[in-house]
């Protein structure tokens, strides 16, 4: 088999080596050959997600709406083979496997320390050769109706939620990725089968190995499924319909009761990453940097409000930066979420209007600079890390190297930009 | 495979051990203090203490202060915390950063981070009088919090509201951070007590997980320790309630869209030493995974449940089931578990259900070796669970003895003691 073999592009990444080949099909594969560890990590995923609802497919030749959470009812169906579920076969194996849907990505992996090349072997085989049948699509509605309301009892998935309605609209980011009971009532193992086809072609996967491993194999193992199945030569086409991802939000403010024991606010600002000539992985850098430091533990905004009783531990943000999308979100529990808010939202707008402090953005790209070294330590996260910088047609190789040397100009120009007050929203849940 | 200790140990001092584990596979370095205390009643004051203590020691004070300094380090920090660990209240200290050696400048990151963790040790700022009382008042605010977002999370709620049920008058019934009300009713000077007499008194255990060699281990964490005398360290056997004649079930109200079931045995005359093995095996056939009794039945076969698992808690012998499930099903669950738990009472697991069971003890306990932190907990459980077998190896192989016939005779041992509901509507 060696002699068929895609040629491997060797990188170090702080001091490790990084494999890196383009198999048949034109599915991607890294890997993270780790010394000295027992366990190996695979990830196999697909650009594939939740607001992936609109597109035209050579599949059919047409255009297609597809019910709000059939990326994630498709993960579910996955693991389900005419030999039976997939979970007792990795089990067998000594593997524990699970799979995860994101906005934009869905996601498979396998952690093994044992019979890995057959772990290996086994994930490939069951995300690259489906099987749906409608009885079987019916049994799952029960157990994801469950999840579903799981969530809905999450006051922190509530509260995001209600933020992104409030930011998008009718945009797809602002619907749940498992979807409603109502829309996964109508999927049918139809809509399922054309996702698959339609998302999950090689050229549109990648495929992450860490931790104990050879490349030469993991290679030989991918390569040979692929052949087995005949995706080695898929070449299906589509077309999504992405909705514009900047522009001003649906609506600025809301308030919902629910359970909780305490207040919780979320404000969030809607990005157009592309009006800003900015790259995903430029804007997430730039944005951690200047809002880890100004929301952070010791920046300008926490501290006085800590003191003041309006903010407390559970106060933090998320940088969301993809291609068809960015946003960033803050939350937090607070005794007067409104007060909160407008506090924060004007500590933040004075902040940004004079210069942040180079002293403090030398500390915040020394920590992120720590954190990326730190990933390495974790095969998971190295795994998903690498994966979800493909999903949005960056590179995890090049973290590193941009979180040195994006410019504090830059960073602030970026943070000035995208943390505008007319593209922010807010969302407040109050205890029922 | 050789079957050798996670941790080459020393006493550095009577109740003082350190467990060092030298590797350079990894990036990270991390050296944790944890201090083994009683469940009493400083608990709440001990839990407070903890989030005191990130706001740094007398000559750099404050959260700016301590997150400026960490940040120069390449991030990391100190975090302190509390939890219970089999009959213990542990305060943990733990300080984590990159390795200089893969930083530019090789700076001495665990040298720097471990001088300040001394100082927060031995003098904290909340314990100087320069202290500003108002951050007590909101750290203690800030675990309120933490006990209210116990409250949000529904599957965490239920478990801990079945705990205080099975277990009420006991130890064992309080969460790591104390009870609501002592929180509220906590001082700082109680704060102050209690953690000078956990930190100058209490016996520890000291982890740490890097490159260097034990030596420059020790010389590294003496400063952070004091002169006082420590007792050794010995955990007894929980005082638990009596079995009760009839299991008790509480139900709830909440207007929550999914019912949360926690179901609480008892195994009779239970004896960790000998009991744990078979018991823990027993538990991982019926609710430790997705190919277990309870998810393939109930979730996979049924569609009654998304989230359906076991655990059990070694030290009183109590087996937990817990699930997230409509309400209108409630009592159909609970009688399914039933029927799972006969099933392994009564030996019925199939040659698959076994081979996938110990082929996941396998692989967990082997990951071990891949995980500063798997490493801490598998030796901490150890320790304060009176386990003789010091490495997942030896763990192994003492599982590799267990058979079906023991973990069922186990199970055959067990008493449904309480059942708890939380749900949209009350049912009896």
């Amino acid at each position: 088999m060696s002699s068929a073999r895609a040629p491997f592009r060797s990188r170090e990444i702080v001091g490790e080596p990084l494999q890196r080949a383009t198999l048949g099909g034109g599915l991607r594969l890294d890997v993270f050959p780790k010394e000295g560890w027992r366990k190996t990590y695979a990830l196999l995923g697909t650009r594939f997600g939740g607001i992936d609802l609109d597109f035209r497919s050579s599949v059919n030749g047409r255009r297609n709406r597809v019910p709000a959470g059939v990326a994630h009812f498709l993960e579910h169906k996955m693991f389900e083979k005419k030999t039976g579920d997939v979970m007792d076969a990795f089990s067998r194996l000594g593997g524990s496997s699970n799979a995860m849907t994101g906005f934009h990505y869905t996601g498979y992996l396998v952690e093994s320390t044992e019979n890995t090349a057959a772990c290996l072997d086994l994930l490939c085989d069951f995300v690259l050769d489906p099987w749906f049948t409608e009885a079987l699509v019916e049994k799952e509605k029960g157990i994801i109706a469950e999840e579903i309301k799981m969530y809905r009892d999450d006051p922190a998935w509530r509260g995001f939620m209600g933020l992104l309605e409030n930011l998008y609209g009718r945009h797809p980011v602002a619907t749940d990725i498992a979807g409603t009971l109502e829309s996964i009532a109508a999927i049918r193992a139809t809509d399922l089968d054309l996702c698959y086809r339609s998302f999950y072609r090689p050229d549109n996967m990648f495929l992450v190995v860490a931790g104990r491993c050879d490349p030469n194999e993991v290679e030989d193992i991918a390569s040979a499924v692929l052949a087995r199945h005949g995706r080695d030569r898929d070449h299906t086409a589509v077309e999504r319909f992405p909705r514009a991802a900047g522009g001003r939000p649906a609506r600025r403010h809301r308030r919902e009761k629910m359970p909780v024991q305490r207040p919780k606010f979320h404000l969030g600002w809607r990005i157009d990453g592309e009006a800003l000539g900015a790259s995903p992985m430029e804007l997430e850098i730039a944005l951690e940097m200047a809002l880890g430091y100004l929301f952070g533990r010791g920046g300008p905004i926490f501290p006085a409000l800590f003191r003041e009783g309006l903010l407390d531990d559970s106060f933090g943000f998320e940088v969301y930066a993809e291609s068809d999308y960015a946003f960033v979100i803050a939350a937090g529990d607070s005794p007067r979420p409104e007060e909160a808010l407008k506090r924060v939202r004007a500590a933040l707008e004075a902040a940004l209007a004079g210069e942040l402090d180079r002293g403090e953005l030398r500390g915040m790209r020394r920590k992120m600079i720590g954190d990326f070294v730190r990933s390495f330590d974790s095969v998971s996260a190295l795994c998903w890390n690498s994966f979800e910088c493909f999903a949005k047609d960056a590179d995890f190789a090049d973290y590193g190297r941009a979180t040195r040397k994006i410019t504090n100009e830059r960073v602030e120009e970026l943070a000035r930009r995208a943390l505008v007050a007319e593209f922010s929203a807010s969302h407040v849940l109050e205890p029922a | 495979m050789p079957r050798t200790r996670i941790f080459e140990a020393r006493e550095l001092a009577t109740g003082v051990t350190l467990l060092h584990h030298r590797a350079s596979k990894w990036k990270t370095e991390t050296v944790r203090f944890v201090f083994v205390d009683r469940p009493d009643h400083r608990v709440a004051a001990r839990a407070v203490g903890a989030h005191l203590l990130r706001h740094g020691h007398r000559r750099c004070r404050g959260l700016e202060s301590v997150s400026r300094f960490f940040r120069q380090q390449y991030g990391g920090g100190v975090d302190s915390h509390v939890a219970i660990g089999s009959t213990r209240h542990l305060l943990t200290v733990r300080t984590n950063v990159v390795g200089g050696r893969h930083l530019p400048g090789r700076p001495d990151t665990l040298g720097r981070a471990m001088g300040f963790v001394a100082k927060v040790l031995r003098e904290p700022w909340f314990a100087a009088p320069s202290f500003d009382v108002s951050i007590f008042e909101r750290e203690r605010a800030n675990l309120l919090r933490a006990i209210d977002a116990v409250r949000e999370d529904k599957s965490r709620w239920a478990d801990q509201r079945l705990r205080e049920e099975m277990f009420a008058g006991t130890p064992l019934a309080i969460p790591a951070h104390g009870r609501r009300e002592d929180v509220e009713a906590v001082t700082l000077d109680e704060v102050r007590a209690a953690l000078e007499a956990t930190v100058s008194e209490a016996p520890i255990l000291i982890y740490s997980v890097g490159e260097r060699d034990i030596d420059s281990v020790a010389e590294a964490v003496m400063p952070a320790l004091g002169e006082v005398e420590r007792p050794a360290l010995r955990v007894k056997k929980p005082a638990v309630p009596p079995l009760r004649t009839r299991p008790r079930v509480v139900s709830e109200v909440e207007d929550i869209a999914q019912a949360r079931l926690a179901m609480g045995f008892r195994v009779r005359d239970w004896d960790p030493k000998t009991d744990v093995h078979a018991a823990l095996f027993g538990d991982i056939l019926l609710g430790g995974g997705s190919t277990s009794k309870l998810f393939k039945e109930i979730r996979e076969k049924r569609s009654l449940a998304y989230s359906i698992w076991s655990s059990l808690d070694g030290a009183p012998g109590a087996l937990v089931v817990s699930a997230g499930v409509d309400p209108a099903h409630l009592g159909r669950v609970q009688s399914l578990v039933r029927r799972q738990i006969a099933a392994v009472a009564e030996g019925r697991i199939s040659a698959e259900e076994l081979e996938s069971a110990r082929a996941g003890i396998a692989k967990s306990l082997a990951g071990t070796w891949d995980s500063p932190e798997a490493m801490v907990q598998f030796d901490l459980a150890a320790r304060l669970g009176r386990r003789r077998e010091r490495s997942p190896e030896a763990l192994l192989a003492r599982y590799e003895k267990v058979g079906v016939d023991d973990a069922a005779a186990i199970f055959r041992r067990l008493e449904l003691d309480t059942v708890y509901r939380l749900g949209p509507e009350k049912r009896s």
